[in-house]
């Protein structure tokens, strides 16, 4: 699915901090959207959960630094942190790159349903908010 | 609605920093009304960005003996002197604010709009800064929490450059006054530009009317709420902790890099800090002419935040010189590539057995570091023999142990180079001329940097690949005594660094790569 010049895989749910979600069982795999990378600018530095941290939902859990901006990440459901991307502290701009591939962040173990949106929904969100803005609303159609 | 203009005073820093977190909080949990807050610091701090170690960009001992703070912001960017001369604007909303770029030009704007009610004409400059004819007056900054946004600015009224350049860790290693004055040239403040000190009321008004036109609103007085108060007394303990001021450790990815390269029109000299492969911050310098003056701070803006790799910082350089009326005769934007590119590949030398802070003690050339293996030879300065040794100005040593000079010939003897002693530029590059002619593949030296940036053309001119370990001492061109010291009277004795030189052996002594 494509919001505007961004992609969104339609086999991924979304949350409203702009991260995906990949659901394989009980190990979620979590990422920023390419909207995210996209209008933060190139990443300088990611903060990761370490292995085995307890996850609530929608309580920050790492960070995120590009320009000279601090974003935080969030977790979209309770769980335990089972991996994190290492690779992203030698090459934290694979988040631009590859958002849904060797951008991603961490992995855990899903403990609850968490409060995310299919692609379907998340459109409809992602139009509502892109529409507050007129400088975000021309990006968008740009 | 309106915004409250809260004015929280100048604070210690842990105060100041845990106001950002409690402000922030109560925007988001709908607490207060969206905020222009101002802000000062007393004592003096210096405060990293939210990802920074703090031992990696302040000088911990100075700030701890003269009274300053050290302290971590909760947004990003680097690290920041503050005192009394320096006010802070702060923007808290809940309003959806776009795109970053965008959002850091429209809040800028405000700023702008308020200096220019002050009489000074700043514009913009990407990717966050705000300048005054190429100098920079305001650096900005950001974070988000859960809905609602912070950006804050720093706006100079004064600014005491040398206690900025004691307190961090810039890449002005020994504070010359060259170097104080690279830096003096980079920025501006208010009251540089309007010759007096305006009073800190009026600067704080202007802004406010400046904010309230872009953000088409306007601002209401009011002080922090009682839940404000409340939060902040429950988070000051934190943001006075050293837990949350050392939060981050060094990290094994940053690293301070110098490139020198001479081209046409000058020598060109870039003194970098890049970090996980990305440009942090670039100092540029050298002799070369560049139209208008404020070029290479242009450049070096732009080069902020470049991945540290040859395609993406071409495209940066090309597109900068494509704007019109940029000129630097006789230094194409290739040159400037070969200079960023120089210091971009000492980011490897730790792989190639070097320690960090002897990185930027040693200087290839004609090849790459890597590339310098089977060395046949070790050419050795006369200045670091002592006064008094009569093989001083002779080519030979009695390795008597009483100087560096003795352990150095025994080094390139262990290894199979035949160690060298050199009077003078001439015969230097006699010496070049006849390695190269025997058929040696490349040779090790020690000089000072001075000498490296004077002679790097005639060095690359001669095409023998070399390595050559700076010297850590007062040289003749300190002292402006090259003149004498060419004529093999000068009158000091310098000292070779015997480890490097001897990591730098063990490496290029080595012929497998030839």
């Amino acid at each position: 699915m494509r919001i505007g010049q961004w992609d969104f895989p339609d086999d991924l749910a979304y949350d409203t901090h702009h991260q995906w979600v990949r659901r394989e069982e009980a190990s979620w795999t979590v990422g920023t959207t390419h909207y995210s990378a996209d209008t933060a600018g190139d990443v300088l530095y990611v903060e990761l959960p370490a292995v085995g941290v307890r996850l609530k939902a929608g309580e920050p859990c790492g960070s995120i630094e590009s320009g000279k901006w601090v974003g935080k990440l969030y977790a979209p459901a309770d769980g335990v942190v089972t991996a994190v991307n290492g690779a992203l502290a030698e090459d934290p701009r694979a988040v631009n790159r590859e958002p849904y591939g060797a951008g991603w962040l961490f992995t855990f173990r899903a403990e609850g349903p968490g409060d995310l949106l299919e692609a379907a929904a998340f459109r409809r969100w992602l139009d509502a908010e892109l529409a507050r803005d007129p400088l975000c609303r021309a990006a968008a159609q740009g | 609605m309106s915004w409250r203009l809260l004015d929280t005073g100048a604070r210690p820093a842990a105060e100041n920093m845990a106001l950002d977190e409690v402000v922030l909080t109560a925007r988001s949990r709908g607490l207060v009304p969206d905020t222009l807050r101002f802000l000062q610091f007393d004592p003096p701090c210096v405060l990293v960005g939210y990802h920074q170690a703090v031992e990696q960009e302040v000088r911990e001992d100075y700030c701890r003996g003269h009274g300053v703070e050290i302290n971590r912001r909760i947004t990003g960017g680097g690290a920041l002197y503050w005192d009394r001369s320096q006010l802070g604007w702060e923007i808290i909303t809940a309003g959806y604010l776009g795109r970053a770029e965008d959002t850091y030009r429209r809040l800028c704007q405000g700023a702008i709009l308020g200096l220019a009610e002050l009489g000074v004409a700043a514009s913009f400059r990407p990717a966050n800064d705000i300048e005054v004819e190429g100098r920079k007056i305001s650096g900005t900054g950001g974070t988000a929490l859960e809905g609602a946004f912070l950006f804050q600015g720093t706006l100079l009224i004064d600014f005491p450059v040398e206690e900025m350049l004691r307190s961090l860790r810039l890449p002005a290693e020994k504070l010359r006054d060259k170097e104080v004055q690279s830096f003096r040239e980079r920025v501006t403040w208010l009251s540089r530009e309007l010759g007096h000190v305006p009073p800190l009321e009026a600067v704080k008004a202007a802004l406010a009317r400046g904010f309230a036109r872009v953000l088409e609103t306007a601002f209401e007085p009011g002080g922090l709420t009682a839940a404000e108060e409340e939060l902040l007394r429950e988070r000051l303990p934190r943001y006075r902790s050293p837990e949350w001021v050392h939060l981050r450790r060094a990290r094994d990815t940053r690293r301070e890099l110098l490139g020198v390269h001479k081209a046409p029109g000058g020598l060109i000299r870039v003194s970098l800090v890049a970090d996980a492969g990305m440009v942090q911050s670039v100092l540029i310098t050298g002799d070369f002419f560049a139209f208008p003056e404020r070029l290479v701070y242009d450049l070096e803006a732009a080069l902020k935040h470049a991945p540290l790799e040859e395609a993406a910082l071409r495209e940066r350089l090309e597109t900068f010189f494509r704007e019109e009326g940029r000129s630097t005769p006789g230094v194409t934007p290739e040159d400037f590539l070969r200079a960023l590119l120089r210091a971009g590949e000492r980011a490897e030398y730790r792989r190639l057995g070097l320690a960090e802070e002897e990185a930027n003690a040693v200087f290839p050339v004609v090849r790459p570091l890597r590339e310098v293996r089977g060395a046949g030879a070790l050419l050795l300065p006369y200045c670091a023999k002592p006064l008094w040794c009569e093989h001083r100005l002779q080519d030979e040593c009695a390795k008597c142990g009483r100087c560096t000079v003795g352990e150095a010939y025994r080094m390139a003897e262990e290894r199979g180079l035949v160690p060298v002693s050199i009077n003078n530029y001439e015969e230097l590059e006699e010496t070049l001329a006849r390695l190269k002619a025997k058929g040696v593949h490349s040779f090790v030296g020690a000089c000072c940097a001075a000498f490296y940036q004077k002679h790097l053309a005639d060095f690359e001119a001669a095409g023998l690949p070399g390595v050559l370990v700076d010297i850590d001492d007062v040289t003749c061109y300190d002292l402006g005594q090259e003149r004498e010291a060419h004529q093999g009277r000068y009158e000091r004795e310098t000292t070779l660094r015997l480890e490097v030189l001897r990591r730098v052996l063990d490496r290029a002594a080595a012929d497998d790569a030839v």
